[in-house]
């Protein structure tokens, strides 16, 4: 039996790190439509550059084809982040961002959510610190969701897009709108979780490696020995780059160690240079300062 | 990363034996002798003897040297014991310009085949691949 009903286009909007959870909106919008199309007479169309965008040569701006082709047509934006910001574009930070702008200059409806999976090793410091960059700018400005894995994912815009619908054929707008149990103390929980999800993984492989090479391991007992050597290569191709890796992640997110701890970072730091020195550089110390081992709890409180 | 307390700068009693025994059954020496708790006489077969200071320092950098010849001025070497101890360069310039070699255990086992500046001068292969100009 055929029915009238308004068709909204959902324009599902992220950079490329995030390609599973495109796939699990699109499959949630067309849920959305089979559980509520006919009784809200309303149809979602999930817009997406994969499938919406066409051959079109201008020279230059490749995001303004795209937004001239269906972005600035869209009636709700659904934006997803993690790791990346994506790629510059001739009027904006990037593709992903551009999109958003357009929308929001239009006064429609962006829903923006952040992912708080586990960084992967390979993450790339300057895209993570612009997606926390624009984290901060947008919590000023309105409420954005986080999930920790797609089913979760799912369910958020399942629940807000119902939301979202209800409020444009109510004639109700928003500059931002989603859910409004979420915090800015809720997600500042939930970065830190991330956080100390992923440096404990860094610091437990280090550990790891101490443990079984290092100097007071039982291999060491033997005072001659190659795994001497082995250490020494695990020092310049795991342990430093690790111990990098986890500084770049603290300093990034600075605001979530307390005020008490951060000569705590100060002494990781110094620590770290000195190892690296010590086993990379010409200038050697013995005086190094040791691995302050309080480091693993930074981002907890004082116990009073 | 140094080893902290007692034993960060004397070695251990097992690695004092471990010394002793590796240096014993050396093909160039023909006798080791205990001095002192650091301070060993290596006769070798030649009769050439050696006094060696050995350290358990994780690090010997010029500072290191400095301290140990100001303590002990009449030694030829200056071993750290454990193969997860280094020295630097500065360590190894001032031990050489004042006469005396600085090794880590399996460099001195190496210098132990030659006497007088080829001793004190000796580097393993790899390190003179290294240290090469």
């Amino acid at each position: 039996m055929s029915f009238e009903a308004k068709v909204y286009q959902i324009l599902v909007a992220s950079p490329s790190d995030v390609q599973e959870e495109r796939k699990v909106i699109t499959e949630t919008i067309y849920r959305w439509n089979a559980l509520n199309s006919f009784d809200e007479k309303v149809v979602l169309l999930p817009v997406k550059w994969e499938t919406h965008s066409r051959p079109e040569y201008r020279g230059e701006d490749t995001q303004g084809i795209l937004n001239d082709q269906f972005v600035r047509n869209c009636d709700i934006l659904i934006g997803v982040f993690w790791t990346k910001i994506g790629t510059p574009t001739a009027n904006s930070g990037s593709g992903t961002l551009e999109e958003i702008e357009e929308l929001v200059g239009q006064n429609k409806p962006i829903m923006l959510y952040f992912s708080n999976a586990s960084l992967p090793n390979d993450v790339d410091i300057e895209q993570l610190q612009k997606v926390r960059e624009f984290k901060d700018k947008y919590q000023n400005q309105g409420i954005y969701g986080t999930y920790n894995d797609n089913y979760q994912l799912s369910t958020e815009i399942m629940s807000d897009l119902t939301r979202e619908v209800r409020a444009l054929n109510q004639g109700e707008r928003t500059v931002i709108s989603v859910p409004p149990k979420k915090t800015a103390k809720n997600d500042s929980e939930s970065r830190k979780k991330a956080l100390n999800i992923e440096i404990n993984s860094l610091f437990r492989e280090n550990e790891r490696i101490f443990k079984e090479y290092g100097p007071h391991s039982l291999r060491a007992e033997r005072l001659v020995s190659d795994s001497a050597e082995i250490w020494k290569q695990k020092c310049v191709e795991v342990l430093i780059p690790n111990n990098d890796k986890i500084d770049q992640l603290l300093s990034a997110n600075i605001d979530l160690i307390p005020q008490e701890k951060l000569d705590l970072l100060d002494k990781f730091k110094n620590h770290i240079e000195g190892f690296k020195e010590n086993h990379m550089g010409d200038l050697k110390d013995r005086h190094v300062p040791l691995f302050p081992k309080k480091i693993i709890n930074i981002l907890e409180e004082e116990d009073e | 990363m140094p080893e902290g307390g007692r034993y960060e700068k004397i070695p251990r009693p097992e690695s004092i034996e471990y010394f002793i025994n590796a240096i014993s059954g050396h093909s160039k020496v023909q006798e080791v002798n205990q001095i002192d708790t650091q301070l060993f006489e290596v006769i070798k077969k030649n009769g050439k003897r050696l006094l060696v200071h050995l350290t358990n320092y994780y690090i010997v950098t010029a500072a290191e040297v400095i301290e140990i010849l100001s303590q002990s001025p009449d030694i030829d070497a200056i071993v750290t014991i454990s193969q997860w101890n280094q020295w630097s360069e500065s360590g190894r310039e001032q031990a050489i310009s004042q006469g005396v070699g600085l090794f880590i255990m399996r460099q001195f086992m190496g210098a132990l085949n030659f006497d007088g500046q080829r001793f004190y001068q000796f580097l393993t292969a790899d390190q003179r691949e290294k240290y090469k100009y």
